[in-house]
């Protein structure tokens, strides 16, 4: 008898969640988590709860076996039907080295060494280049399939992974929350197999609906109930559906249980496919993801909403390598994902990107930025509109903690796509009205580029103001700033030389988060914990307290 | 009234992770009473373990060894109920290890509920809260006098006590004052090097000492004073509600009436917050024994796993116990969030059933080496066939539909020339079947 490959007794286990838990921050492992439940059998919760991104508390046993009693069923799209892959950075990806306004003096002073090279970026005019790593896509914007999406916030950010992710997945910022802003788009237009995430991290609460109940599926395969070409396998499918249909006699739990099981066969031998021909190995995660989500497309099982997260991005110190690292892994994702997608399905699928905030928009003195607030997005796909949207922060008034200050309601950048790419009522998905950006086109030439002020112009950031310019004075490709800047060593038509680095302090600097700094250029290694750490001299004087005592 | 062999195999599966046949068969015939005695008597009486012995010192490591050694203690130690005890509080005093990064400090709190999670609730609640685990997880280390520090004290009511409803935002914010000063050491230079240190310590001048008003009663309270107010005060009938409803959910079913809860609750406050006597009376109830409770409840990955694991000696890593009840998910030392895990419909998912499923065809290549289910020759009667996997994995009242689709795939294994996959597949079969999977 021969056992098939995926019933071998070596038995190959991966790490769950590996992605997050392996390269990240605790914090932000436990925040991804989080979001992650198993269950989307959920009920209304607290503020607080919805904060902490507990998401499913009681109200277990009033949903249950009505839950499952929706079929597998597989029906494909409608030829005219539009996909969304959402592409999630966790951690809290660095816009502002991702399309860096390397024509103003002013990024390089905020950024020091942690500025992009303006020889090694990638010109996309306006002044503003893509990360270096980020080749193939600047192929794409050259396009016109990438619209940049600049400025969006989150008005209740407080600079915390917990509320930001759990905001930005819901699409609400405060009040009872059971579904994700997706999940809801899903609840409306049905299907079982409709929300897939892909990889190993479960159900992100984006995704989550109230009634509809996504699949995740996990990087490595091998699902139970999909080896079909083995005769010993399938008999024992068989009667684990059958146990499906009988009358156990011991409660709804005992049908619910059964139920969930055969429709994990009946799902498994559905998705099965994606996993042959062999996914490509040694290479990331999101390369692996994306090349899935892009296989469940081409198969045409109904997936209207498809995920796949990543990170971290959550690059406190040591940010170069570790940024320079995932925005590679973005670029070969993405790549990977539309040399998959099957011809059929180009101008039917949209691929977008969201982070729970930017990043500070200084460096600090551990090499990395902390969590900050404004960024970016990407949208791409042959039916977007490419080039910049929204007004890019002004780098020159931060907000009063130092963050790139935010000019667009990240729902603005949500009911723009429900609304304009899946057709459905953003207001009644997001509980509000807001305004929508123009990021689909179909007739509108997508060469048409636009500007900051939705004007077709070009304007670039200089000398403490904006500047209108012919795109063509943009030498080369953009990266050099239009006139000289008062603040800044650049000159028009050459290349910004960024300043040199700033000299790391040895000693403690005075201020108490410079102090804060040190300490964690000196305590923080990858085992260290981060937090907010209070003026240290008082805590050095607190020693005096610090036998344990009850008062 | 006398304890038969399903009842007992009930009361096991809830205090534990199941019975072995021995012990089970110990219970049969005692009353319902004299049972419940002597699996509380078993974990009163029980002795501190000793705690796990770190073999790297790399946290994460830590965690599996932890995990290895508290799966293995679920499922084998004398007083189950001390372990069970253990896990209920694990998810209700949830702590996550990515956030408090020190096994140690995580063992300090399983340690604590190991030895306490019987006795006083108060003082539970009391020691639980100083310890650092706590203090870093909802970040009261950070609380100090004018720069409050909320999480710990709304989570304190809302999580820990009292539940939803039954204090106001204002009393947040009181309760977070109370709660100022009760800090960790936190960074200090040691030998010229800032280091943390993860020690509870009060430090009173960045404790506020002004009057703040709590539950409508204006003064200066502290935090140690303010959970007495909760437990012994005037939100003990809250209080005793709240413990006893979420308890008689963890043991016996989701939908317990508010009467049933209001006698727990009463019971409770009576037996002076002595959890023993709240877990007494809950498994004395009627309604614990009856058709209410019986297979209302989904095993919980832990339970699922370990049923599994206890009844047929497989050897499982405490990693492989990590990564494989990940898919399924739950993972010791890493509740979802603070409010712990949930139970039933939380469990079931088709990516939660596929984990399930990995579990046990995992499991399914090893069992041959321990000798389980090795009396399957093949040629035997389906019928004979399904009822030794039935009893072999321990399931009692086995459905009749259960059987027969275990019989019936046997007779197609036999007629298929699939023979061979009977002693593998059987075991998978009863392992997947709803009949194992209900707690």
């Amino acid at each position: 008898m021969k056992m098939s490959k995926t019933n071998s007794r070596k038995s190959r286990m991966r790490p769950s969640r590996q992605s997050f838990a392996r390269l990240g921050d605790p914090e932000l492992a436990t925040v991804y988590d989080a979001m992650c439940e198993p269950d989307r059998s959920v009920d209304g919760v607290s503020r607080r709860r919805f904060l902490q991104g507990a998401l499913a508390l009681g109200g277990a046993s009033l949903v249950g076996p009505s839950i499952l009693a929706e079929a597998a069923d597989a029906a494909p799209l409608g030829p005219g039907e539009n996909i969304l892959v959402v592409i999630m950075l966790a951690g809290g990806n660095d816009g502002l080295n991702t399309v860096a306004p390397l024509a103003r003096a002013k990024y390089y002073d905020l950024r020091g060494p942690l500025a992009l090279s303006a020889t090694e970026a990638h010109g996309i005019g306006n002044g503003m280049a893509l990360h270096p790593n980020l080749p193939k896509l600047k192929q794409r914007f050259d396009q016109g399939d990438v619209a940049i999406v600049q400025g969006i916030g989150n008005p209740a950010d407080d600079h915390s992974h917990f509320s930001s992710m759990a905001q930005w997945m819901s699409g609400k910022l405060s009040g009872p929350v059971s579904s994700g802003w997706l999940g809801r788009y899903l609840d409306a237009v049905g299907g079982s197999l409709s929300g897939i995430t892909v990889g190993d991290s479960g159900i992100p609460l984006h995704l989550r609906g109230d009634s509809i109940q996504p699949i995740g599926l996990p990087t490595y395969g091998e699902l139970y109930g999909s080896s079909t070409g083995d005769p010993w396998e399938v008999v024992a499918y068989e009667a684990i559906q059958a146990m499906a249909t009988a009358d156990h006699g011991k409660g709804p739990w005992a049908q619910a249980t059964a139920s969930v099981f055969a429709k994990a066969i009946d799902t498994a031998q559905t998705v099965q496919p994606v996993y042959s021909p062999e996914l490509p190995e040694n290479v990331s995660d999101p390369v692996v993801d994306l090349t899935i989500a892009a296989r469940l497309i081409n198969l045409n099982v109904g997936a209207r909403v498809l995920n796949v997260g990543f990170g971290s991005f959550d690059t406190h110190d040591d940010q170069t390598a570790e940024h320079d690292r995932r925005m590679q892994e973005l670029d070969d994702g993405i790549d990977a994902f539309f040399a998959t997608l099957a011809p059929a399905y180009r101008d039917r699928v949209t691929v977008m990107t969201f982070s729970e905030f930017g990043r500070r928009a200084a460096a600090n003195d551990s090499g990395g930025t902390d969590h900050g607030s404004a960024s970016n997005a990407f949208v791409i796909g042959s039916q977007v509109r490419g080039g910049f949207h929204g007004t890019h922060p002004n780098l020159n008034r931060l907000t009063s903690r130092g963050d790139l200050e935010a000019s667009m309601d990240f729902r603005s950048y949500y009911a723009s796509i429900l609304e304009r790419w899946l057709g459905a009522d953003a207001n009644q998905i997001l509980g509000g009205s807001y305004e929508q950006l123009d990021l689909f086109t179909t007739e509108v030439d997508k060469r048409t580029r636009i500007d900051y002020g939705g004007d077709g112009k070009v304007v670039v950031w200089s000398g403490g103001q904006w500047v209108v310019v012919d795109d063509d004075a943009l030498a080369p490709a953009g990266v050099a700033p239009a006139a000289p800047d008062p603040a800044g060593p650049g000159q028009k038509g050459k290349a910004l030389a960024p300043p040199a680095p700033r000299p790391v302090p040895v000693e403690a600097p005075v201020t108490p988060s410079g102090q804060a700094d040190a300490i964690r250029r000196g305590m923080l290694s990858a085992d260290s914990r981060r937090r907010a750490l209070p003026d240290l001299d008082r805590r050095e004087a607190l020693l005096r307290f610090s036998l344990p005592q009850r008062p | 009234m006398a304890v038969n062999r399903d009842d007992a195999a009930h009361l096991l599966r809830r205090v534990g992770v199941g019975g072995t046949d021995a012990e089970i068969d110990a219970l049969v015939g005692l009353t319902r009473g004299a049972a419940v005695n002597r699996v509380l008597r078993a974990a009163l009486d029980a002795p501190t373990p000793a705690r796990p012995q770190w073999i790297d010192d790399r946290e994460w490591y830590r965690q599996m060894t932890a995990t290895g050694w508290w799966m293995d203690r679920l499922m084998h130690s004398p007083a189950p109920l001390q372990e069970k005890m253990t896990l209920f509080w694990h998810g209700h005093f949830a702590t996550e290890q990515q956030k408090v990064y020190e096994m140690d400090l995580m063992m300090d709190q399983n340690m604590l509920f190991r030895t306490e999670g019987l006795g006083n609730f108060r003082d539970l609640v009391q020691a639980v809260s100083v310890q650092p685990a706590m203090l870093i997880y909802l970040d009261n280390e950070t609380n100090e006098k004018g720069a409050e520090q909320e999480n710990f004290a709304r989570e304190l009511m809302e999580l820990f006590t009292l539940g939803v409803g039954n204090y106001t935002e204002g009393d947040v914010i009181s309760m977070a004052k109370a709660w100022t000063g009760y800090n960790t050491v936190g960074y200090v230079k040691i030998n010229g090097t800032w280091t943390y240190v993860s020690d509870y310590v009060f430090k009173p001048e960045l404790h506020d000492n002004s009057n703040k008003t709590l539950f409508g009663i204006t003064r200066n309270w502290s935090g140690p004073a303010a959970i007495d107010e909760i437990c012994y005060g005037s939100k003990a009938v809250q209080c005793s509600r709240f413990i006893a409803r979420k308890l008689w959910r963890f043991f016996a079913h989701n939908s317990p009436s508010a009467a049933l809860v209001d006698s727990l609750a009463a019971t409770f406050r009576a037996e002076n917050l002595n959890i023993a006597e709240l877990v007494r009376a809950i498994l004395t109830h009627p309604e614990f024994w009856g058709d209410e409770s019986r297979f209302a409840l989904v095993k919980s990955p832990v339970e699922y796993v370990g049923s599994l694991v206890k009844r047929t000696g497989v050897p499982v890593e405490g990693q492989q116990y990590h990564y494989l009840m990940s898919g399924m998910g739950q993972v010791l030392f890493e509740p979802p969030n603070v409010a712990g895990w949930k139970n039933n419909g939380y469990w079931l998912s088709t990516a939660t059933a596929w984990g399930r499923a990995r579990f046990a065809t995992f499991m399914r290549w090893k069992i041959d080496d321990v000798g389980f289910l090795d009396s399957i020759v093949g040629g035997e009667n389906p019928a004979a066939i399904a009822g030794r996997i039935i009893s072999e994995l321990g399931i009692v009242e086995p459905s009749p539909a259960t059987v027969a689709e275990i019989a019936a795939w046997a007779q197609r294994c036999q007629s298929n020339g699939l023979r061979w996959s009977l002693q593998p597949n059987g075991f998978l079969l009863g392992a997947l079947s709803p009949d194992f999977q209900l707690a």
